[in-house]
């Protein structure tokens, strides 16, 4: 990804851009600007006119002063409400010493300054972290007119110079300047770059200055980041900059090592991890789980499902604890943990049942960077447990409830692991799992009368899918499962009422799940004078995917495929008049085949669909959409029987 | 609250022993038949309120929860397992207890240490937060804390949660010159006055088996829990006169509403000299001004109640409106009056129990044209409001000029909900197919009036451009469904101050190949879906609460189909359905279609509307049945066949 030359519409967009918009901002008056971008940004209330990023890092006696200042200005275009609030965050790691916040009013000349007075903290109690030591400063922008700008200052302190983060150029409104200055002095090593750098036409510069050297990069006229739904995380979509402190020279001339290689992180990941000797309640515990006869296996297994299914997920975000996992026994005790603790009780019951298991650090899909090109922290956002059996590792992603073992949690599929061993490290790819295993097949029989379609049959739901499905089947009430057995199985139309059914091996994790139903759906086939026509394609879900005016790519959380197969009862006293054709087209991305069969006096539908992406990029979609249409033709025609 | 306060009363400044005693060393709860296929059961909620007057004689409350509750599955489980407890107009919070009692009998408590508090200085509040420890499924989560606040003299205790509730215990005690009354909302129980010593009063109410909470469609959401109202209604210390009566409220809000400072007397000066048109009548003139705030301004819960606050933010909260609109009418010298009620969807007026806390929302009403205005709401314009807020009762609040003095009188008095006249959303259609048969060709007019069309034309105020397409082109789609929308337009916007009554019209042209399906020789036109997928209450199920409609509304739809020439159709009938539901002589919702042949030109009619807000749940069946007509007239399909 670094420095990759992924081309995609933004470029071209870029180079429109940058011909016709040549701007000169400073010299207008506060109403020309506004009346100018107004015009060249119809669609927009307000864009970015500067976004500017200072970091500062200088030696401070045997360590490092790390500061970086921020200044960002929007020009209101329209709707001026919209852009009354805003907020800064502060965490432990990079605190924000200082906020300054002002509203600059548009006058005939020039613009007049309100400054912003109240700040007031926030906790969100609807985020998934239970407890978080981040701080939300909000703040409202007074008098907010069209025309005005907003501007927001902050300096902020970084705590350890290796939680130094870097700067996206783009937002999610267009960017007129977008520039990251380093100020580097001298005795202190960094290394940057850019990442999605094709994505925007970034300069850089470098100059010295009193012993301190200046990196400056610049990009001017980015287009908005076109953020829609099922896009891939922000870093995939902006153009970015990454700034590592190497090492620095100390007071004795020593040089000192921060985040030079691999080797860095790794030996400071794993001073996170002593002191975490094992107690007796794990061995106690551990114990009753396993046999002692149990193959490696079989005891790796007994142990993850145990703790997927006793210890509860519950984040919590304290200074540092947000890399030191709890010992394992306080994780037992209090039942509950984020990904760390729940790495640490496994890790340390595995090992107690002498596995060789491992503290491993990995980044979800969200994020877009790599271990084996950036060594930072920046890289990942979780941790797992990963054990070694026959040569074999096994990824264990307890936070992931319901997962059978040898599949990973769909938000790591595809990623670097850096699994920390007995002696050293090594980085192991997370396999994306093959859609063969995610499957959904469903086969039921069906039959006519009065009006009404009535069946029966069973849905298999295996691999991902399984695991997707057991979290909406546990519900707080039975009516929310009835409510979603009912979505999950929907056909024909919305009369489709599931009279009954039986969910099975929801418990069972080295199962399928299956669930028996029994159904009924009105006002989907016709009666009409002596023709019966039923369309055999009831689910339609796939008809409306067609993908329109969209600029990102789409992300999937996992492959699968799904089948069905629908055997139709021809009632008595009719005779098969048309049996439409099957048919079949794929692409990379997405496939299908549908076939009908007479037997008997049944008529037997089946479809077989497969979506095998994780994230698909927008110059496929065309062939995506030939194979939504391909398909939709083909569940456009009806069976019609007639009286004998 | 100010009191008078008595030495003796000085006396009663003591604790009780708290309601709900904390057991050390207590075994499990048994396991009883209702807990089966819960997710979570409360085995015992107790809440006690203990009033009091501290040592400076302030008056004072004790609060505790004590909540007992048990665990079946994981949503059950983690919907527990987290406790916030929230620090809005709290003291201190004087005790907290936490314990698991596992399923093995295991006790294990709370860590105190754990206990955290976060600050939330936007909501005047914040949480101490904790998560429980040791939980498990099938174990006992139990927590119990008192909190200690500034005494209310109105509160709405709900009872009634997503979980079943097998013992509800509330009580209430206060020093014996105090009298509380009581109203159990949606329950036939009440609140008995248990005993009286010699220095306190004590009220009390035990419930068991208090169902969980499940919304139904076409109800009153929050409004339907179960909650324990009650309000101080005599202080003897301080009279024997009943205290907080309504004309007490309404004195207050109007003293409130006028409560300006010069500062916001100065702004509000400002805006009327920029907005007032001398030239208008003076409803025109307020209809001006209310057109001007109202697409600049919104309201804000937990926000500023000063107007000069909302001129520079653009938002306020409920009471900064009312000031502002008292002092436009008054300057404006428009006979009025305040009304204060509720939002029915979370409370109901209760017009047999006074509690100031059903007077959240503020209407302006206007005696002489019998209209009223909702103060906060940019949604609607003067002569429609909010219609939560119609359909029940509130405070009327006269002010009645005595002598040199205005005194404000109220009175109580209901609020209308409109006809369904006044909230249409019609379809006008005309349809035609291609050569082959292969698609239709839809052009669609959707015409919205009164509150069916607030939405979208306040909307219009706040969306930047690309939104506002985003919505249009939605609003197609409701549709065209799976179609190609070709074009679509805003035609008639009307959202100025003087067409605001005006339909809001969107014209829309698709082709969908979706609403035909081939059977054979003959062609399926699926013309139900040409208006698109309608509300359906086709699962059966027991209805538990009385039908509540937000607003009254109505939809007419023409259709007009031009059937390919050679083609006949053999099912017109298909396309009649009539249902109704008569009222006291008059038809209260109806849904009724039918259609015409005039040449090749298929004419269908279909009227619908709702024109009661409440129904009584004993005639459900009725309403169901105009409901699902719709739901089953979106499936009509017409059979086309060549003509011999």
């Amino acid at each position: 990804m670094i420095g990759s030359t992924r081309k995609t519409g933004f470029y071209l967009l870029f180079i429109f851009w940058v011909i016709t918009h040549s701007n000169a901002l400073a010299q207008l008056s506060p109403i020309e600007a506004h009346k100018n971008y107004r015009s060249s940004f119809p669609e927009e209330s307000g864009i970015v006119t500067e976004y500017r990023k200072v970091i500062e890092i200088k030696r401070k006696g045997d360590s490092l002063d790390i500061s970086a200042r921020e200044y960002r200005e929007i020009l209101v275009l329209d709707k001026p409400s919209r852009w009354v609030k805003e907020k800064v965050y502060s965490s432990a790691f990079a605190k924000v010493e200082e906020v300054k916040a002002y509203t600059l009013l548009p006058a005939k000349k020039k613009y007049r300054k309100v400054p912003v007075e109240d700040f007031k903290k926030s906790f969100n109690k609807d985020s998934y972290i239970f407890y978080d030591d981040t701080e939300v400063i909000n703040f409202n922008f007074p008098q907010l007119v069209e025309g005005a700008k907003i501007v927001t200052e902050s300096r902020k302190k970084f705590k350890d110079p290796r939680l130094l983060t870097g700067f996206y150029f783009a937002s999610y409104i267009p960017t007129l300047s977008s520039t990251l200055e380093l100020k580097i002095e001298d005795g202190i090593e960094i290394v940057h770059g850019l990442i999605n750098d094709s994505l925007a036409n970034i300069t850089f510069s470098e100059s010295l200055e009193n012993g301190v050297r200046n990196y400056t990069y610049t990009v001017s006229d980015l287009p908005k980041v076109d953020y829609e739904d099922d896009s891939p995380g922000f870093g995939y979509l902006s153009p970015s900059a990454y700034v590592l402190i190497a090492s620095y020279t100390n007071t004795v001339g020593e040089t000192v090592p921060v985040l030079s290689s691999l080797d860095d992180l790794h030996s400071w990941y794993k001073g996170f991890l002593v002191d975490l000797e094992l107690g007796n309640d794990v061995n106690q515990v551990s114990k009753n789980i396993v046999e002692p006869d149990d193959q490696p296996i079989e005891k790796v297994r007994k142990i993850f499902y145990w703790v997927q299914e006793h210890i509860k997920y519950i984040a919590f975000e304290n200074g540092m604890r947000g890399f030191v996992p709890h010992p394992a026994d306080y994780v037992l005790e209090k039942r509950y943990g984020d990904c760390k603790d729940m790495t640490s009780l496994l890790v340390g019951m595995l090992k107690n049942e002498g596995i060789d298991a491992n503290f491993t650090w990995i980044g979800t899909r969200e994020l877009p960077h790599k271990y084996t090109e950036l060594p930072s922290p920046i890289v990942d956002n979780h941790m797992i447990a990963s054990v070694n059996i026959d040569g074999k590792v096994i990824f264990l992603d307890a936070t992931g409830s319901y997962t059978p073992l040898g599949l990973p949690t769909a938000m790591i599929q595809g990623k670097e692991s850096l699994i920390s061993t007995s002696d050293g490290y090594k980085i192991v790819p997370v396999p994306v799992i093959e859609k063969e295993k995610n499957q959904m097949n469903d086969s039921s029989t069906i039959w006519l009368e009065d009006g009404v379609i009535y069946g029966n049959g069973e849905v298999t739901l295996s691999g991902l899918a399984q695991v997707a499905n057991s979290y909406k089947l546990i519900q707080k009430t039975t009516r929310g499962e009835d409510n979603y057995v009912r979505r999950l199985l929907s056909r024909g139309n919305n009369t489709f009422l599931v009279d009954d059914y039986d969910v099975k091996n929801l418990e069972d994790l080295d199962q399928p799940i299956k669930i028996k139903y029994q159904f009924n759906v009105s006002d989907h086939y016709r009666e009409v004078g002596d023709e019966i026509y039923i369309n055999l394609c009831l689910d339609r879900s796939l008809v409306n995917r067609v993908i329109k005016d969209r600029k990102v790519p789409l992300e999937n959380s996992y492959k699968y495929i799904t089948s069905s197969f629908t055997a139709l009862k021809i009632p008595q006293g009719y005779r098969v008049k048309f049996v439409p054709e099957g048919g079949k087209f794929n692409s990379n991305d997405l496939g299908f085949e549908i076939t009908y069969e007479q037997s008997g006096n049944s008529i037997i539908f089946s479809s077989k669909i497969f979506v095998d992406y994780l994230i698909m990029n927008p110059s496929s979609f065309k062939d995506w959409n030939e194979v939504i249409k391909a398909y939709s033709k083909l569940t456009r025609k009806t069976i019609v029987l007639e009286k004998i | 609250m100010k009191n008078v306060l008595f030495i003796s009363l000085l006396l009663s400044v003591f604790c009780v022993k708290a309601q709900s005693d904390w057991v050390e060393n207590r075994s499990a709860y048994p396991v009883a038949v209702s807990e089966e296929n819960v997710a979570l059961s409360y085995l015992s909620y107790t809440v006690h309120y203990d009033y009091k007057y501290n040592q400076e004689g302030r008056f004072i409350c004790d609060v505790t929860y004590h909540v007992i509750a048990r665990a079946n599955n994981d949503d059950g489980l983690e919907s527990m397992n987290r406790i916030y407890i929230s620090l809005n107009n709290v003291i201190d919070v004087l005790d907290i207890k936490s314990r698991v009692i596992t399923k093995e009998g295991k006790t294990v408590e709370l860590d105190q240490s754990n206990i955290k508090e976060v600050e939330d200085e936007q909501t005047k509040g914040g949480y101490r937060i904790f998560a429980v420890e040791g939980a498990e499924i099938g174990g006992e989560i139990e927590y119990r804390y008192t909190k200690r606040v500034h005494g209310s003299t109105f509160i709405n205790e709900r009872i009634q949660f997503q979980f079943p509730v097998q013992r509800l215990e509330f009580t209430l005690t206060c020093p014996e010159n105090l009298e509380y009354e009581f109203k159990v909302v949606n329950d036939e129980i009440e609140v008995n006055q248990i005993d009286t010593t010699d220095t306190r009063n004590r009220y009390q109410v035990v419930m068991t088996d208090i169902p969980a909470y499940t919304a139904e469609p076409f109800s009153g959401l929050d409004a339907n829990k179960k909650r324990i109202d009650f309000r101080l209604a005599y202080n003897s210390a301080a009279g024997k006169k009943r205290i907080n009566t309504y004309a007490d409220a309404g004195k207050r809000i109007y003293e409130n509403a006028h409560d300006l400072s010069k500062e916001d007397q100065k702004v509000i000066d400002n805006f009327i000299k920029e907005h007032d048109d001398n030239d208008l009548e003076p409803i025109n003139r307020l209809k001006k001004l209310e057109h001007e705030l109202k697409q600049k301004f919104y309201m804000e819960d937990n926000s500023s109640d000063k107007v000069a606050d909302l001129f520079s933010n653009g938002f306020a909260s409920k009471k900064a409106f009312l000031k502002l609109f008292v002092a436009i009418v008054e300057y404006l010298k428009i006979d009025f009056e305040i009304v204060a009620t509720s939002d029915r969807s979370n409370s109901k007026f209760e017009s047999d129990f006074t509690s100031w806390n059903y007077l959240d929302d503020f209407l302006i009403y206007f005696p002489s044209e019998n209209k009223f205005l909702s103060v906060h709401d940019y949604r609607q314009r003067y002569g429609s409001v909010t219609p939560n807020n119609t359909a029940i009762s509130g405070i009327f609040i006269r002010p009645e000029p005595v002598q040199d003095f205005v005194y404000p009188v109220t009175r109580l008095s209901s609020i209308p909900a409109t006809s369904y006249k006044a909230n249409m959303n019609n379809l006008d259609i005309k349809v035609s197919f291609d050569d082959d048969i292969s698609k239709a060709i839809v052009k669609a007019k959707r015409i919205y009036i009164g509150n069916e069309a607030n939405y979208y034309k306040s909307a219009l105020f706040w969306m930047d451009e690309e939104q506002s397409n985003e919505l249009l082109k939605d609003l197609a789609k409701f549709l065209a469904g799976d179609g190609d929308i070709l074009n679509v337009e805003l035609s008639e916007a009307n959202n100025s101050v003087v067409s605001w009554d005006e339909p809001y019209i969107i014209d829309c042209y698709f082709e969908n190949e979706h609403f035909i399906e081939y059977a054979g020789n003959s062609v399926l036109f699926k013309v139900g879906e040409l208006i698109g997928l309608q509300s359906e209450l086709y699962k059966d199920e027991e209805r538990k609460f009385e039908v509540e409609n937000t607003h009254n509304r109505g939809y007419l739809r023409e259709i007009t189909i031009k059937i390919p020439e050679g083609y006949g159709i053999e099912n017109l009938n298909d396309l009649v359905l009539n249902e109704k539901v008569v009222d006291q002589g008059k038809p209260v919702y109806l849904f009724e279609s039918s259609y015409e042949m005039e040449k090749d030109q298929l004419k269908i009619r279909i009227d619908e509307y709702y024109d009661k807000i409440f129904f009584p749940k004993s005639r459900f069946e009725e309403f169901r049945k105009v409901i699902n007509a719709a739901a089953d007239w979106n499936k009509v399909t017409l059979v086309l066949k060549e003509i011999n």
